[in-house]
Order: structure tokens, then sequence, then C-alpha cells
């Protein structure tokens, strides 16, 4: 980015020299103007046409010129699509604000829409250059975009910054990586954590929630013994339990090379096993599915929920005496369903020089400063932003710790992975949690479906 | 108009007027007159109808996924996957036209027959009738979302205040209203009923206020009683609307996916999803634009079928 070659759209200063050669044909201002702006839209629609060609699964050719890390050209407006629209909107818009204060020549017009929304229409605004340049996207949505070329490779901004997996996690900074190539810079982690009542827990003679199946067994026992009926409730939603689990007893969902479904196997039916035995030996009740309702309202002592409970009691049920601890070790070894939120580029951006320059100086600086960023509840991806104190005062904190974070399992980067599972093992899990079916056959036949789409997707996307 | 006013300038014109032309100078109007007026809403019907109609049948017939330089034309190809009966895309497909089938088999009936017997309970005279008609109304003007998620709380089976009540006056607490079948098409149903109730019976009650109160009168006196006038005169008046409201509700029902993604949220593992919801999970997710036009095709040809049907039966029914 130090000698861009490429005019501004707009404005008499990218018109120099034909600018004074007219002036002096005695051609007033105004036409001048006119003919700077037509120059310039003339630029911006072949700059766009470049990225227009709806496939190729192939990225399209990565920006001309390496990301230095800072933003020198012109001023520049740059599309963020994000789905923050909850509480942790604010905490978004915050960031940006901070953003945009500190590099005045990027604007950032930022939407937040629903995250089936924003997904619905990214690769079709994209395509005919409405999109956003820069969109916030789930780490386990990342292989789906990329393989469409939707977004493009990020491996440029790291190199160019010397970003690490020290920087982040391993984990969660290897979880952006689809077909050796980058696409996602992680922002948070977010993971399934257990929530307990500290008065019924107290009630049972109980101090923390429990941290080993054994411990879970006995606590379910005591609680049972206090008069709590039910001490733990089950959702035929859960699948992040189920997923946790299956890494747990050493199961995965598919095989390590993306071309087996392996969910079916031992793990995965000692698993889900283990979640239709809670209800029923009626730890949990059968058909329970608004698990927060009942935390909040004292029906249920413990459960297992994502970060958002944690604003979420504070919104609606302040004052509520609960304890937060990580998901327990019901298996032979730790690990914990996690998913990111991470910054993608989109093809759009590197169609304009100074856009793809810009976006990635953005990309560049919300991860850096994304400490604001722990009041939404989620853990920075940031290892720096977790030593701030915005962070370690959080109640999400205790999720941080070292051998927590070791355990976070994140999804593996299949394209059409959303699909695979709504009609695969999320229904299993549903069915079996339900009583519809036995853990076992259900497994397989979600196996069969899973096989099947997995297959075809690879076809189509030619991996 | 020399020739309707020649008697009232003197007549100095030399040339006389043929009275032979008169008839033709009749204003008949421009041919191009009726085009005009339907004009505004023939462009809106092209291009919001028969376009997108158009564009689903061509799209249909290609191998075409966003994202993807995908195989172009491939005829019948989609259409025989789907009628396959093999594989996920065929299986899912029809599981959700047999839920869709299911919905409005048990939908219809109830949507034809309770609004009708509610506009003709409005159509009496009584105290509060504007405001029971409004009342009766209202769940109308909300959108589905709202529904489905104010549904979705009152029907849980554990939180939710619908089984809290149940089990109050004494009656099993524990019906699974959300996350089992067949209780999960009762709340379809019944919250679909709760909702578009006051629609129907709009209708109904505008048809109810054209038929004749002369030929209730003359049945009166005839000795008819209110269940004979019922049959005799007010339903053989409204064949016509009551063939236009089966017709719209069965489309209506048949395209349901609001109520089954948020009240049931398709539960019990996949059970409830209806075509329009895989249709929807395969265009707009998968973003598999060619499979998705062909299972759009597929639905609107069964709806027509339907219709037809209808149209057909209530012309059997008229000759009868």
């Amino acid at each position: 980015m130090t000698q861009s070659p490429h005019p501004a759209p707009a404005g008499p200063v990218g018109a120099g020299p034909a600018a004074r050669s007219t002036a002096r044909r005695g051609i007033g201002r105004r036409h001048l103007l006119a003919g700077a702006g037509i120059a310039g839209t003339a630029l911006t629609a072949a700059a766009c046409s470049g990225g227009q060609s709806i496939g190729g699964a192939e990225a399209p050719p990565a920006a001309a010129e390496p990301f230095s890390g800072t933003y020198d050209g012109p001023d520049v407006t740059i599309t963020f699509w994000n789905g923050f629209t909850g509480g942790d909107g604010p905490y978004m818009k915050q960031l940006v604000a901070e953003f945009t204060e500190a590099n005045p020549a990027i604007t950032v017009e930022q939407s937040s829409l629903e995250w089936p929304d924003l997904y619905s229409k990214v690769v079709t605004a994209t395509d005919a250059g409405s999109g956003p340049d820069v969109a916030a996207m789930h780490l386990d949505q990342l292989a789906s975009f990329a393989a469409r070329g939707t977004i493009v490779p990020l491996d440029d901004l790291t190199e160019s910054l010397g970003l690490t997996a020290s920087d982040f996690t391993p984990a969660v900074w290897q979880g952006g990586v689809f077909q050796d190539r980058r696409y996602g810079i992680p922002l948070d982690m977010f993971t399934i954590a257990q929530y307990w009542s500290t008065p019924m827990l107290a009630s049972a003679g109980l101090e923390s929630g429990p941290a080993t199946a054994e411990e879970f067994a006995a606590a379910t026992t005591a609680l049972q013994g206090a008069g709590v009926a039910a001490p733990f409730w089950i959702s035929p939603d859960n699948w992040q339990i189920f997923v946790s689990l299956l890494g747990q007893f050493g199961g995965s969902l598919y095989s390590e090379d993306l071309t087996t479904v392996t969910f079916g196997d031992e793990a995965g039916v000692k698993a889900l096993t283990w979640m239709r035995d809670l209800v029923e030996s009626g730890v949990s009740p059968s058909d329970a599915t608004d698990l927060a309702t009942a935390f909040k309202n004292g029906s249920s002592a413990i459960i297992h929920e994502l970060l958002w409970l944690i604003n979420d009691i504070e919104d609606t049920a302040d004052g509520m005496e609960y304890g937060i601890g990580p998901f327990p070790m019901i298996g032979d070894a730790p690990g914990v369903f996690a998913n990111s939120h991470h910054f993608a580029l989109t093809k759009q951006a590197d169609a304009d020089e100074d856009r793809g320059q810009a976006a990635r100086m953005f990309i560049s600086w919300m991860s850096e400063n994304s400490a604001t960023w722990a009041g939404s509840g989620n853990i920075p991806a940031r290892a720096s932003a977790r030593q701030d104190v915005v962070f370690t005062e959080g109640r999400q904190a205790p999720l941080a710790a070292d051998d927590v974070l070791e355990s976070f399992l994140f999804l593996q980067q299949v394209p059409g992975s959303r699909e695979i599972a709504a009609d695969s093992y999320q229904r299993a899990v549903s069915r079996a949690v339900l009583g519809e079916e036995e853990p076992e056959a259900a497994l397989a036949a979600a196996v069969t479906t899973a096989q099947e789409m997995l297959d075809r997707n690879r076809e189509l996307y030619g991996i | 108009m020399s020739t309707a006013a020649p008697s009232l300038s003197p007549s100095r014109s030399p040339v006389p007027v043929a009275p032979v032309d008169a008839p033709r100078r009749i204003r008949r109007g421009s041919p191009v007159t009726p085009y005009l007026f339907i004009g505004p809403f023939l462009i809106l019907f092209a291009v919001f109808v028969l376009a997108p109609i158009l564009v689903l049948a061509w799209s249909s017939t290609r191998q075409w996924i966003l994202g993807f330089d995908s195989g172009g034309f491939v005829g019948g190809e989609n259409y025989a996957t789907l009628l396959s009966g093999q594989g996920v895309l065929s299986e899912e497909f029809w599981r959700g036209m047999r839920v869709t089938a299911v919905f409005t088999v048990l939908s219809v009936p109830l949507l034809v027959t309770v609004p009708f017997a509610l506009a003709l309970l409005l159509n009496l005279r009584f105290r509060g009738r504007t405001l029971f008609r409004a009342v009766y109304f209202a769940p109308y003007v909300l959108g589905v979302a709202v529904v489905g998620v104010l549904w979705h709380f009152l029907l849980d089976a554990r939180v939710g205040p619908v089984n809290h009540l149940l089990g109050a006056i004494g009656l099993p607490d524990a019906t699974a209203w959300t996350t089992s079948l067949p209780a999960g098409w009762v709340s379809l149903v019944g919250v679909t009923v709760w909702w578009t109730v006051g629609f129907n019976a709009v209708i109904y009650l505008a048809a109810l206020q054209d038929v004749p109160a002369e030929l209730h009168e003359a049945a009166r006196i005839d000795g008819a009683g209110a269940w004979r006038r019922l049959w005799a005169v007010t339903i053989p008046h409204m064949r016509r609307v009551l063939q236009f409201v089966v017709v719209i509700t069965i489309i209506a029902s048949a395209n349901m996916y609001g109520q089954s993604a948020l009240i049931t949220q398709e539960q019990p593992g996949g059970a409830t999803r209806t075509a329009i919801g895989y249709i929807a999970q395969t265009g707009m997710r998968s973003y598999d634009i060619g499979m998705a036009s062909a299972m759009s095709m597929i639905l609107a040809v069964c709806l027509i079928a339907a219709s037809l049907l209808v149209n057909q039966l209530f012309r059997l029914v008229g000759k009868v």
C-alpha cells in the first residue's frame, strides 16, 4: 500500500492531469467535477466486474499488494455485516466506533442482521457487489463460504502481521483453516458452560457444580434427596452436549480427512445413551425445551447452556444466585463444544485495492483491540484481550483457564456442515432424547444421511 | 358536431350532410382502452407472478448451486432425483410433503367450518356484535413470528402456562405439545385456526349479508326452520364463496412454514418440517437453486391439481 496507482473513485484529486488540461481549455469547474465523477464511476464499475462472476470454487485473485499493517490510502467506506443483534450488539457498535475514531480515513457501514439472514444473503449480495466487505461468521460456516469463493484467504494478512497461534489459542487458530488456507481471524470463543443454582446446591450440601461423571451422578442423587425432583434438565436440541461428550469418549463427527462420518461409532452411542439415560432415570423431565426458564424459575438446579445465558440472567433475573463453571468430564477425557465468531474478508472487498486494504486494517485492528468485546459475554480469542480487566472481572472468566481452553472442541471445517448437522446428528439427538428411537438406531440412520450429504457435497465442491 | 345541430346554425353550408353517417358516429371507445385499464395490473402480474414462474420453471431444469459453475442444463434430472424416492433429497422432500399433506387435511375442514359457524353467530343481531367481530379478527393481524414465539412459550410442556392451567383444573398436565406427535398436530392446527379464523369469517360474513332477506322470509312463511333455511337458502347462495374459501385455505395450509419452524421447531426430530421448510433449507441455506426450484414446481403442480379437484367437486355438488 506504499504506492497505490489506483485513483480514488471520486473527487478531483484523482483526476489530476486531466483536470489541468481541460481547465486550460476553459471548461468550467462543474464539467471538470462531472468528468471526474464519471471516470470514478467507470473505475469502480470496472473494479467490481472483476469479482462479479458466479462460481469458481477456487479463490479469486488475491489483492495485488501485501497488507502492510496500516492504511494510508484515501478516505474509503467499507461495509461490515454481523449477526450481533442481541445483548452483544451494543458492544460491537462500541468497538466499531472506537475503530473509526482511531482510523478516521475509514468509514465503516455496519449492518446487524439475524445470523440466518446474514448467511442466506451474503452469497448473492457479494456476487452482486452489494454485500459486505467484511463479515462476521461462525467458525463452522467458514468452509461453506470459502468453498463458494464468497470469502477469500487471509494468509497475506496474518503473514504480514506475524500473527500466530500463540496470539490466540491453538484450537481456535487452527479452526479458521480450510484446505490449508486461513479464512477467518477469530474475534471470540463461546462454549457451553455448567450453570448451577447456588441455594439449591447448598440445600443438598454441595458447594459447586460437579466436575466428573461420578460427581454428577452423586450431585443429582443428593439434589433429588433434598427434594429437587428433576435436578438437571436436558432438551432435544442439546446437540452441543452430544458433540462435547462425543469428543470426551474419543470420537469425532467426521474422520480427520473429512471424508467419512464417524459420529455413529461407539463414542457416539455412549454419548447419546448417557443423555437418554438422564431422561429415563428421571433426572431430567421428558420434553423439556425451555431450559433457561426452568433454571431461572428454580425448576432445574443445573443446566448446560451457551454463554448467552450470562447476560440473559442479568437482564431478566438480576440478583439470581448462581454459579458457573466448565462443562463436566463425563467421558474419558476433557472436551467441550466450542464455537467462535470470526472476521472474514469477502471477494467484494478485494475487487477494489483501497477497500481491500481498509478491510484488512479493520479486521486486524478489531482483533487487536477486542477487550471491549468481553462485555458481550463471550471469551475474547486474542490472548492479550483475555488479560484485560474487562474480561478477567467478567462472569465467564473461569471458563478461560488454560486447561478449559485446551479442552475446546471446535466443529470441523466441512462445507455445508450446518445442513448436514440439521438433518443428521441434531435429529438423532432430538429423537433419542425424546425417546422416539434408541440412541444406536437413531445414530445409525443419521450416519447414513450425513454420509450421503457429505459425499454429494464433496463431489459438488470438488474436494 | 355539425350533424348534431344543423338547424341551430344558419344553413350556409352548401355541402349536405349525409344522414347515413349519423349512426356510425356513435362513440364506441378506442380499442386500446381495455388494455390501458388492465395495463397496470398486467405489468405487476407479469413482473411479480409470471416472470418468477417462468424463471422457476427454467431454473428447475438446471443444476444450479450458488457459488459454483455447476452443470448447467440437466433437463428433467432434478425431477427424476426427487421422484426416485432414493437418496436424502428425495426422502426429505417427500417427508416434508407428507407433513404438509397431513397438516392440510387436518386444518382445512376446521378452517372452513369453524369460521362459517362463527360468521353465522356474528351475523345475528346482539349487543356488542362489532366488538366480537373485531375480537375474532384480531389474531389475524399478528405476524407469524409473533404467533410462533408466543405459542412456543405458551405450549411448552414443562414451563408453559397451557399445561399449568390444564393441571389446575385437573386435566393431564404433561402433554408434550411441541415435542411429540400427535400432540404437535393439535398445537399446529389449533394455533393456525386461532390465528386465521377471523380472515375466513370476514369473507363468510360479507357473503352472508348478500343472501337476500326475502328468500329467508319466504322460507320462513313456508314453515322452514332455522336448520332447513341454512341448508336450503344460505348455503346454496354461498356456493361460490365456499368454493373460494376452500381453495385459498388449501393453498394457505399447504404453504405452512412459520408455525412448524417456530412452535414445534420441527420437533420431534424433524417430523414436523413441511415441504416449504425443506425447500427453504435447500434453496436458502444450501443454495441449491435448481433442486429447490424443482421441489417448488412439484408442490405447485400438486396445489393446482388440488384446486382443480375442488372446483370439479363443487361443480358436481352444484348439479345435484
